[in-house]
């Protein structure tokens, strides 16, 4: 069996394009404050945790330590979603973008229709990751990143004004508003044991390990989503969006076809 | 023609004169500035000020030296059994300069501002007024040397050969050689990135495209969303 052309074709937005946005995505515009890196290398013997001043983030670049990491090895490395202070380690005071992921566990499925036996393996369900990439694509409001790692689509939606989580009331709405995001689009609902500290994200072009070694892939990077607070409640009270191939509507813009006159 | 060849000669030459003139005397004004303005910057404070400053130190040392040493002093001494000195090292401790100040702080203050006034003292502007002078004496002298710049630059540029003062054509050098090493960082970075961006797609591919059941590039947006 082969592939679909237009999957072997096609043009997933590079790392120089989709990791700026995410660290822009993440670090908003806010003028201090550190976002937290964690991650080790492929080989194992390497061990990252740092934290990366905002000040430090530019358009259009990848982080200096980000790319001297991905330049020596497959790192698996994972930056967490709220934005630290400068003086406090570990304490979150601000959010600049929403998250909802999605994750799946391979199935054993024999391609022919038989069950078990001959020509079953593991695959992944690749009609559930696709409803979610509709899902989150069809939402009112498409996420400004979507990422495929093994096992996990992330979507992110950056917004135009910053949350504050400085204290405990704060990051407790916060972190409803997220579960009910997740819930609306049938997302992983964070569990009541997580906080936002807890909250990351993977970064395209570095390594998943669990539940297999897979390269964490941008599949949109478009910067012009952006929205307020606003956009996405009013979003989350419209109904909700059905992952079904028949209903979904992009909010995208996309090259129509060719008219031809007769 | 030899008439009027003649007279445009002169006139390149009174033009060459006046620029050169003015420029010499621009380089004069900026030599004033810069003299005034290290005048303004080491000039000593005014007297009044200066005595201020005696008798806080004074003032200073005094109450070190009965922080140091003023219990022991009364406690050695003042005690019923064995009185002593030992607290301030046997008494050498009450001839030192603190405990001058602490024990005659006026003749302290008078026996400093004597031997100042044998020493030749030129006062300039208060410590207070000492800031706001400097910065303008920094902007006249800038907009001096500006002016001068400029005006190198315009003859420069007419034919005329004068050579820009040593910083100026030190600066002028750094600044060529900053823009070029941050044309340089620029596009190393650029380079490191495309380079990454190459390793990037191939692996992408080998991971998720090679293994037809493995790819999760979506059809959807594949199709921008107009997937039947």
């Amino acid at each position: 069996m082969t592939a679909p052309a237009s999957v072997l074709t096609s043009e997933l937005p590079a790392l120089s394009v989709a990791l700026p946005l995410l660290f822009r995505t993440l670090a908003g515009t806010a003028p201090d404050g550190r976002l937290a890196i964690s991650g080790r290398s492929q080989q194992g013997v390497g061990q990252v945790q740092m934290y990366l001043p905002v000040q430090l983030i530019e358009d259009g670049w990848i982080p200096a330590p980000v790319l001297e990491r991905l330049e020596e090895d497959l790192w698996s490395l994972q930056v967490a979603l709220a934005v630290r202070d400068t003086d406090t380690v570990g304490r979150v005071h601000v959010l600049h973008a929403l998250v909802a992921s999605w994750s799946y566990a391979r199935v054993y499925r024999n391609e022919r229709g038989q069950e078990g036996g001959s020509g079953s393996h593991h695959v992944w369900p690749i009609e559930r990751l696709e409803a979610a990439i509709a899902t989150a694509e069809g939402f009112a409001v498409p996420p400004t990143l979507l990422i495929r790692a093994a096992g996990r689509i992330t979507a992110l939606w950056a917004l135009s004004a910053p949350i504050d989580v400085g204290d405990r009331a704060q990051q407790d709405a916060a972190l409803a508003r997220l579960r009910r995001l997740a819930a609306v689009l049938g997302a992983d609902v964070p569990g009541e044991d997580l906080g936002l500290e807890d909250l990351d994200v993977i970064l395209p072009g570095s390594l998943t390990r669990e539940p297999e070694a897979d390269i964490a892939v941008a599949l949109v990077a478009d910067p012009s989503c952006r929205y307020d607070l606003a956009q996405i409640d009013a979003a989350l009270e419209a109904p909700a969006p059905s992952p079904s191939r028949t209903v979904r509507a992009t909010k995208r813009s996309a090259p129509q076809p060719e008219q031809v006159t007769p | 023609m030899t008439e009027s060849l003649q007279t445009l000669t002169a006139r390149l030459s009174a033009a060459t004169k006046a620029a050169t003139t003015e420029i010499t005397d621009l380089r004069q004004r900026i030599a004033t500035a810069q003299q005034a303005l290290e005048t303004a910057r080491t000039a000593l404070v005014p007297m009044e000020e200066f005595e201020a400053r005696v008798r806080r130190v004074v003032q200073d040392a005094a109450a070190h030296w009965l922080d140091q040493h003023g219990r022991s002093l009364v406690y050695g001494l003042g005690q019923v059994e064995r009185p002593d000195l030992r607290g301030v090292k046997y008494g050498a401790e009450l001839l030192t300069w603190g405990a001058f100040c602490a024990a005659q702080p006026d003749a302290a203050v008078t026996r400093v501002l004597d031997l100042a006034r044998q020493v030749p003292y030129e006062a300039g502007s208060s410590s207070a007024d000492r800031p706001a002078l400097l910065k303008q004496l920094a902007r006249e002298l800038a907009t001096l040397e500006a002016a001068e710049e400029a005006a190198i630059d315009v003859a420069q540029a007419a034919g005329l050969t004068i050579a820009h003062r040593p910083e100026v054509t030190t600066r002028r050098a750094d600044e060529t050689r900053r823009r070029e090493l941050e044309a340089e960082r620029v596009a190393h970075r650029q380079q490191r990135q495309a380079a990454l961006d190459a390793a990037y797609v191939p692996r992408t591919r080998l991971v998720n495209l090679d293994v037809p059941s493995r790819t999760t590039r979506s059809a959807y947006i594949e199709s921008s969303g107009r997937v039947r």
